[in-house]
């Protein structure tokens, strides 16, 4: 047997093995449902979440910032603060499972639902700082020059400062985005088909950890690959218009 | 129409204004001067109530403006403002920084808006950059743009806060000319400035302030320019002329 | 303050939408039967959870869904709180879980019979095992610890090691601690069956048991990859298992059962 014979063998045989191992992993039983399934609870939870995060995240910065810049709202800056410390010194899993176990105890509810809450407050404490840092980038001139016009606090607020922190924040609330979407790998332990669980589940009926683990892994980082590209985009596009 | 009393601020333990009392009349040119840190622009600052004094009292047409319940957004659209650093708004077009407030504030509606300020952007020469953004026009474009900005609330008042310090020296010509046309139409006007030669040819009334406090005040500003009675005015003219 | 009613209309909407999403209501588990339709929880990656997938995905339990939980104890808590209708379960930490809780009960017709075994990716080791086992099953040590630990017999004592062993080496067992009896938590330190049959199995093998405590289904990852010797956690053989590792011979019957809420 020559050496190219036993190079080709053994390629045969990996190549065999692989074919192999794809088949039970992914074609029998229609495994790769496990995936897609996963995969439509992740995007569903994540987009609730984010949805969740940026109302209460901007409803928290503006009492946080309201705060700041007159000295108002007092008792709501404080749960504001109490929120943000409590949100971000604990795991995000660890809240997964009081929100499910505790808050919602004996209660039968949809665990996506469970799942976008819990990971809707979460992610509420991050954007509110995103969108804080917004506000507060923008220079205290702007303030005064649409009070000194005779526009409230609100309407300098609305119509002057939020326009230009919103745009500011975007590509931070896109990346923001990207994190969420890594962070409900946990949503498993509330007993949610995700896209991790859905690789586990593979695992536990095939019990060879490498192809599931894997694609896991490959379709997270395809997503976050489009999203980021989305959030380059978009970081483009708001640069060309500060250019105009 | 502005009268002041006795007018106090401090920021902590730091008393910037120690007691000012003036009145500005109608028609008036008041140009403020002095050294940095005297408090010449906390004093602008407190007369539209950017600023909360500490003390004393502002009148303004006939009302305590730093009272409790004073509306003072009702205030300001009498007291327009203009900024050493301009203040546009980045986000909206020349025209649309304009129309913001009387629209916002139903004063106008929005043709009568669009309308007064192509108007005003004909005045000043730059109604061609109506559509475009700030980030556009040139220093002086942009100051000329904030003053006919503040212009649209057709104010009794026009507070200026050192609105040529910002700019490149080629431009700070085209917002001088701006402002004397604005004093030769009657406006009342309270001016904080290094320009000394403006303030020579324009203004009716020079005020000298030093350490929160008016040191000299001249009904003659040429008078007071040439022959200043107060050292520390002797002083700080001889270093600036 | 405006702020203040926006902020409450939030909260308001938040908890609608919580109660909204509660209308599930529990359904009433009788036998096994009754599981069809049903919200049915289990550990994941245990044979319990593996038997209801399988059956979901054949059509025999028509629109029932099947929830994974990371223990045992975390699927009770859900169908304590009403979230699940059903946990099918191993039946030695089923009968715990239902003594712990009240309100709770087990169904008197299994959901299916199957034999425990250690699993081994080493067939040396396996033989070696094996022996161990036979000996222990011949000299009654087997049968005194399913006593004590099964069957809750007073008399019967857990295994300790001979004194003045001395150990060659160590053999690492992989397990998931959250399963009484065969293996759980007490005093900081893991006990159970399974364990103190697995010590018993290392004394005769002149080695150190090491005890590595994982979930469930990491375990068989874990001897496939070296990272330990052997597993012991109550485990089934099954077909897909064994395509993945040796198991040793059955050292004890486990019966899968269904808890309910009484």
């Amino acid at each position: 047997m020559d050496f190219f014979q036993i190079i080709g063998d053994y390629i045969t045989k990996a190549a065999q093995g692989f074919a192999d191992s794809f088949y039970q992993n992914f074609i029998e039983d229609n495994r790769w449902k496990y995936l897609t399934s996963g995969l439509v609870n992740t995007l569903l939870i994540t987009a609730g979440a984010l949805v969740l995060g940026v109302v209460l995240g901007f409803l928290i910065a503006l009492i946080r910032t309201t705060h700041d810049k007159t000295g108002k709202l007092g008792f709501l800056n404080w749960l504001a603060k109490l929120y943000l410390t409590v949100i971000r010194g604990t795991p995000v899993v660890v809240q997964l499972m009081i929100v499910y176990f505790v808050i919602f105890a004996s209660v039968r509810i949809n665990q996506v639902v469970v799942a976008i809450i819990a990971f809707g407050i979460n992610s509420g404490a991050y954007v509110a700082e995103i969108f804080r840092s917004g506000i507060m980038s923008i220079d205290p001139g702007q303030m005064e020059a649409g009070r000194s016009l005779g526009l409230n606090y609100r309407q300098t607020m609305w119509k002057i400062i939020m326009p230009q922190a919103v745009k500011n924040v975007l590509p931070a609330l896109g990346n923001e985005m990207i994190t969420l979407l890594k962070e409900t790998s946990v949503a498993g332990y509330i007993a949610i088909r995700d896209l991790t669980k859905g690789g586990d589940i593979i695992r536990n009926r095939t019990y060879s950890p490498f192809l599931p683990l894997l694609a896991v892994a490959a379709i997270y980082l395809v997503i976050v690959l489009i999203l980021q590209a989305l959030v380059g985009r978009m970081e483009r596009r708001l640069a060309k218009s500060d250019r105009n | 129409m502005i009268e002041i009393k006795n007018l106090e601020k401090a920021f902590g333990k730091l008393e910037v204004l120690k007691g000012i009392t003036t009145t500005i009349n109608k028609g008036d040119k008041v140009v403020i001067v002095g050294p940095s840190g005297s408090g010449k622009s906390t004093f602008l600052r407190c007369l539209n109530l950017l600023e909360t004094p500490t003390g004393g009292e502002i009148w303004f047409e006939g009302q305590q403006i730093n009272a409790p319940k004073v509306n003072v957004d009702k205030l300001r659209c009498k007291m327009g403002m203009v900024f050493q650093h301009f203040n546009l708004f980045p986000h909206l077009t020349i025209l649309q920084n304009i129309t913001l407030a009387p629209i916002s504030l139903k004063l106008k509606s929005k043709e009568e808006a669009s309308e007064q300020a192509r108007q005003l952007l004909k005045r000043i020469g730059l109604l061609d950059k109506a559509n475009t953004y700030p980030a556009m026009l040139s220093g002086g474009q942009k100051q000329r743009v904030a003053i006919v900005r503040a212009l649209a609330m057709n104010p009794d008042v026009m507070l200026f806060d050192e609105p040529t310090s910002a700019l490149d020296p080629e431009m700070v010509g085209e917002v001088l000319q701006l402002m004397k046309e604005l004093a030769a139409d009657g406006m009342t006007m309270v001016c904080v400035t290094h320009e000394m030669g403006f303030a020579r040819e324009v203004a009716n009334r020079v005020l000298f302030m030093d350490e929160g406090l008016i040191l000299e005040e001249s009904d003659n500003p040429a008078d007071f320019f040439t022959n200043p009675k107060n050292p520390r005015a002797q002083e700080f003219l001889s270093k600036v002329l | 303050m405006k702020l203040t009613k926006i902020v409450a209309g939030a909260a308001a909407l938040v908890l609608a939408l919580s109660l909204a999403s509660c209308g599930g209501t529990s359904k009433k588990i009788e036998s096994a039967d009754d599981l069809v339709d049903a919200a049915i929880g289990a550990q994941g990656g245990t044979t319990g959870a593996i038997y209801i997938d399988d059956d979901i995905q054949d059509g025999l339990l028509g629109e029932a869904t099947l929830q994974e939980f990371k223990s045992g104890m975390e699927a009770v808590t859900a169908l304590k709180q009403g979230k699940i209708d059903a946990v099918v379960i191993d039946n030695e930490p089923a009968k715990v879980f239902v003594e712990q809780n009240d309100g709770l009960k087990i169904l008197e017709t299994p959901y299916i019979v199957e034999d425990y075994a250690i699993a081994k990716d080493n067939t040396e080791l396996k033989d070696q095992f094996n022996q161990a086992i036979a000996e222990l099953k011949e000299d009654g040590t087997l049968d005194q610890l399913l006593d004590y630990y099964i069957n809750k017999n007073e008399e019967a004592q857990p295994y300790t090691s001979p004194e003045g062993i001395e150990y060659d080496g160590k053999l690492i067992m992989a397990t998931n601690a959250q399963f009484p009896p065969y293996e759980y938590y007490e005093n900081e330190t893991i006990v159970g069956l399974d364990v103190d049959i697995a010590r018993a199995i290392c004394d005769k093998l002149g080695k150190e048991l090491e005890i590595s405590d994982m979930e469930f289904d990491s375990i068989i990852t874990a001897i496939q990859t070296g990272k330990a010797d052997f597993g012991a956690a109550g485990m089934t053989v099954t077909k897909d298992r064994l395509e993945n590792v040796d198991f040793t011979d059955s050292y004890t019957t486990g019966v899968q059962v269904i808890i309910v809420k009484e």
